[in-house]
């Protein structure tokens, strides 16, 4: 295994490191894998957290990249002096990580993964990019709903240490309450989930079923003690139901983990739980022959 | 600015190298030492804001992450207070090396700034330093980082005695702390320092420090040019400083570049 420094884009203004599996795999045969920012932290990831999976995945021959999107950690804004799309911006760059890997080392396929907005963006790109045929979303996605609020904390209210944590300003409760005064002032809202790219019930929808019709396989892992985020399964859960059973989108709930997945095992059961995921993808040929 | 590995190929250490973009070129290079741990993420943005403010100087500058940290070859269970300081030598030797200057300048936070200043004690090269929220005793560092930890699990997790323990390892938000990283860290008192670290230094001090009265009196013992600036508002840096990963303490980063510059004539 092998990392390296990248200079991507078309101005050489993104930054990334290449993690390259021993020379005994045909990379070739894998789609690589590319990790998206998390949030407004750098390429590492939280708790050096996206180190961890590339060097995973490079030991079991992937070729992974993990790189900053312009704005973020090392990367620049490709022209300071021109009004900046992020929107489009996201999805441009990630383009240009596929481009360079399809140049390079001639992978035609990828898979997208990101905790936070990372999964979010890597949704939204593989909406936009059929070479995409896989995307872990790790905690992607949030939006505050009554129904979630009430379900969270229903069994909060009764314990001794909820009650120590709001009486002494410590709990995210205030944070929620917050939210979902925010929520029901449906014009806020409406502007918040355009500045933060959030879809709304119907487009998440719509962009799914995009996405299954491709065949692209998805997998939606959520933390069960990270209440802000934990929410977006009740709104596709129904989908995912009725979706066939080879297509099926993967949802897993990691119990008593942050939003970060702070705590060593904690981020030891998510690599597995990512690694095992990406194990049980259809061969690259496979996904060729299906869609 | 230039993305680069570095040092063995056995133990490579990731960095950033900036050329200077300014009409003339200063006579010492920058070597940007980070802190550790969770300060490391939240601090990373600030470096790289400092690093294109030295370059707009006229600096060389080189940031660049430890073994076993960030970017950098090793995992974090690698992580080794001695070897952090090789790291910082190899960093200094690299920086001569592209830049064909003979000086170097350090620049560290809270524990990057006390590796600038142990291992500008073991070298005659190193210029001047730049000390801002010094850790001044590791073992106290210690204890604060255990503090911090068991009350983010008091406050994140069902059951924080969980928090506390993983395969015999301590964890610190996130990180392992392992025997070697925590002897390491205790063995480490700045007011035990012996010999001159750098012929200039500059304390900053921004959040609390209980012994920065003690340690300027040490420093000032042992060179010939002091300087100690309070700069407040900045206080959660230290306190809590993944509270907001976009504010930059940029008065701060704009009197090390301007401390350094006039250090460097």
């Amino acid at each position: 295994m092998k990392e390296k420094t990248v200079l991507l884009g078309k101005s050489k203004s993104l930054v990334g490191i290449i993690t390259i599996p021993a020379p005994e795999f045909d990379v070739r045969e894998r789609p690589a894998i590319i990790l998206l920012n998390s949030g407004l932290l750098h390429r590492v990831g939280p708790n050096r957290l996206y180190v961890k999976l590339a060097r995973k995945f490079a030991t079991e021959g992937f070729v992974v990249l993990r790189f900053d999107l312009s704005g973020i950690g090392d990367s620049k804004i490709p022209n300071e002096s021109q009004a900046y799309d992020e929107s489009t911006g996201i999805i441009n760059d990630t383009r240009d990580v596929m481009d360079y890997l399809s140049e390079t080392k001639s992978i035609r396929q990828f898979i997208l993964m990101g905790l936070c907005s990372g999964g979010s963006n890597a949704f939204r790109v593989a909406c936009n990019d059929e070479r995409v045929i896989g995307v872990n979303l790790i905690e992607g996605f949030a939006f505050p709903s009554t129904a979630y609020f009430a379900s969270s904390y229903s069994g909060s209210f009764l314990s001794f240490k909820s009650w120590r944590r709001l009486l002494t300003g410590k709990s995210e409760i205030w944070g929620l309450i917050r939210g979902l005064i925010k929520f029901h002032l449906s014009k806020q809202t409406r502007q918040l989930t355009e500045n933060l790219h959030v879809p709304s019930k119907e487009e998440l929808l719509a962009n799914l079923d995009i996405l299954l019709n491709r065949n692209v396989r998805l997998c939606f892992i959520y933390s069960k003690g990270s209440s802000a985020y934990y929410n977006y399964q009740d709104i596709f859960e129904e989908k995912i139901r009725q979706t066939p059973d080879s297509r099926r989108p993967l949802v897993e709930v990691l119990e008593d983990t942050d939003h970060l997945f702070t705590l060593l095992c904690h981020q030891e059961a998510l690599i597995n739980l990512v690694k095992d995921w990406v194990d049980h993808l259809p061969q690259p040929r496979e996904v060729t022959e299906i869609a | 600015m230039n993305p680069i590995y570095f040092g063995t190929s056995e133990m490579p250490l990731f960095g950033t190298y900036y050329l200077p973009q300014a009409n003339l070129t200063r006579s010492t290079g920058v070597v940007l030492c980070y802190p550790m741990g969770e300060e490391y993420m939240w601090m990373h943005r600030a470096y790289r804001q400092l690093a294109t403010l030295f370059t707009r100087a006229g600096f060389h500058v080189l940031r660049f992450d430890y073994y076993g940290c960030g970017d950098s070859g090793g995992e974090s269970e690698e992580a080794d207070i001695n070897q952090w300081l090789e790291d910082i030598s190899t960093a200094i030797d690299e920086i001569k090396d592209s830049s064909a200057l003979a000086k170097v300048s350090l620049v560290g936070f809270r524990l990057g700034a006390t590796l600038s200043a142990l291992a500008g004690s073991e070298r005659n090269d190193v210029d001047s330093i730049v000390l801002w929220d010094p850790v001044v005793s590791g073992k106290d560092y210690v204890e604060e980082l255990l503090k911090m930890h068991q009350e983010w699990a008091e406050n994140n997790l069902p059951d924080p005695n969980f928090a506390s323990k993983n395969n015999g390892c301590i964890e610190i938000m996130g990180f392992p702390l392992t025997s070697r990283l925590g002897s390491g860290l205790e063995g480490i008192n700045l007011l035990n320092i012996e010999k001159q670290i750098a012929n200039k230094i500059y304390m900053i001090e921004s959040g609390k420090m209980k012994t920065n009265g003690l340690l300027n009196h040490h420093l000032k013992s042992l060179t010939k040019a002091f300087d100690f600036r309070h700069i407040p508002g900045s206080k959660n840096w230290t306190e809590s400083p993944g509270l907001d990963p976009l504010s930059v303490p940029s008065e701060i980063l704009q009197s090390i570049v301007s401390w350094t510059t006039e250090a460097s004539l």
